[in-house]
């Protein structure tokens, strides 16, 4: 069982030390914007296209898509009167849409944030329901490392309560984190 | 040196228990629940106190003296995003808390101040608790405290990974499936990124 479980936190906590360490730098710049330089680069273009296959904000998206190689899908959609407005977005790059209806041309604005900003759209992405495949694997990723926290959190208990030595500082320690951390939760959820 | 790092590895683990699960439970229920605003919500509450406004205020002074008088506890002074006029033309203030929302309506001709409370379910306080941090949080001591904790968590997180990756060389480095293990994610977290990027 020792043998086991000790082997178990090694492969996970292994496995896992990148996406840890993703949470842990992102979460740092979280904390501490004002440390980083969070704003992307910006470049304008104009592309060329057919208007009568850019109907609709998703029909001219899927265009660009398919033509310029854009990835990533379409949100933000804003209705003009004379056009719309959309985003074609992934983490960490932006393509800034405006269209002009019955125009054959498109103006795009791309966006590329950096290292540390793309860092935390990983964070943010959670779940399996998003429109772009990547997202979907990634937000599996991140739920992984989620349980993959909770079992190393089980299997770290399990292998300082067998170190006979540090049982008492482990549980002066263990009962500190709990006696801070649910009366801290106590007095924030009913102040 | 190893001998330290392995207790420091241990120690810290065991000091950020409470919020390490907070943060791993937090990611599951991202993953498997609905948003929160798709979600049933707790009964919200309220409450209507006299309340007289000082005349000369703009509706940003009106909300920080609302704010001063109805002393919703953990809540500061509300954000310009919420302080807006409704079609009755009543101003609506909103306050938040890691707890709950509070929705305050000022009739400033009937001389009162309504209240709402709507509290979050358990899963977005949690998930409110988990982004707390010293520059974020209200100044009050209590909310100070546990935004304390979570940045210390933070470098813990950080500090956990590298002392685990060192404590692995130091003691087992040939064990190959540890080699294939952090080889594998180094390749799945690379190939995301060039896909990404």
């Amino acid at each position: 069982m020792f043998r086991f479980l000790r082997n178990s936190h090694l492969l996970l906590g292994l496995f896992f030390c990148p996406f840890i360490l993703l949470f842990g730098v992102s979460s740092v710049q979280f904390a501490h914007n004002d440390w980083f330089v969070t704003e992307p680069e910006s470049a304008e273009m104009t592309v060329t296209v057919d208007p009568a296959q850019a109907t609709s904000p998703r029909a001219l998206g899927r265009l660009l898509m398919d033509q310029q190689g854009y990835r990533g899908f379409v949100l933000d959609i804003e209705e003009k009167d004379d056009g719309f407005e959309f985003l074609i977005g992934r983490m960490g790059t932006i393509h800034e849409i405006d269209y002009k209806t019955g125009s054959p041309e498109v103006a795009v604005t791309k966006k590329v944030w950096p290292l540390i900003s793309l860092l935390t759209w990983m964070h943010t992405t959670f779940g399996m329901d998003h429109e772009f495949g990547p997202h979907n694997f990634w937000g599996f990723l991140m739920f992984l490392t989620s349980v993959a926290l909770l079992l190393l959190g089980a299997t770290g208990i399990y292998l300082w309560f067998k170190i006979h030595a540090e049982r008492l500082a482990g549980l002066v320690l263990i009962s500190v984190s709990l006696a801070f951390g649910l009366t801290m939760i106590a007095l924030l959820r009913f102040p | 040196m190893t001998r330290w790092i392995k207790k420091i590895h241990m120690y810290v683990g065991l000091l950020n228990f409470t919020v390490l699960v907070i943060f791993g439970v937090v990611g599951i229920a991202a993953t498997v629940l609905p948003d929160p605003n798709k979600r049933p919500k707790p009964a919200p509450s309220a409450r209507v106190i006299d309340y007289q406004a000082p005349g000369g205020l703009d509706d940003r002074g009106l909300a920080d003296h609302v704010h001063a008088t109805a002393k919703i506890p953990l809540t500061g002074t509300a954000p310009d995003w919420g302080i807006r006029r409704d079609s009755e033309n009543n101003l609506r203030i909103r306050f938040g808390t890691a707890a709950a929302r509070f929705e305050t309506t000022l009739f400033e001709r009937e001389g009162k101040l309504r209240i709402e409370k709507q509290p979050f379910d358990t899963l977005q306080f949690l998930f409110h608790l988990h982004e707390m941090t010293p520059s974020s949080a209200h100044p009050d001591f209590r909310t100070q405290l546990w935004a304390w904790y979570v940045e210390f968590a933070i470098w813990s997180l950080i500090l956990m990974a590298l002392s685990g990756v060192y404590l692995w060389l130091a003691s087992r480095p040939r064990h190959r499936w540890a080699q294939v293990s952090l080889a594998a994610s180094m390749a799945v977290f690379i190939a995301f990124y060039w896909v990404i990027r």
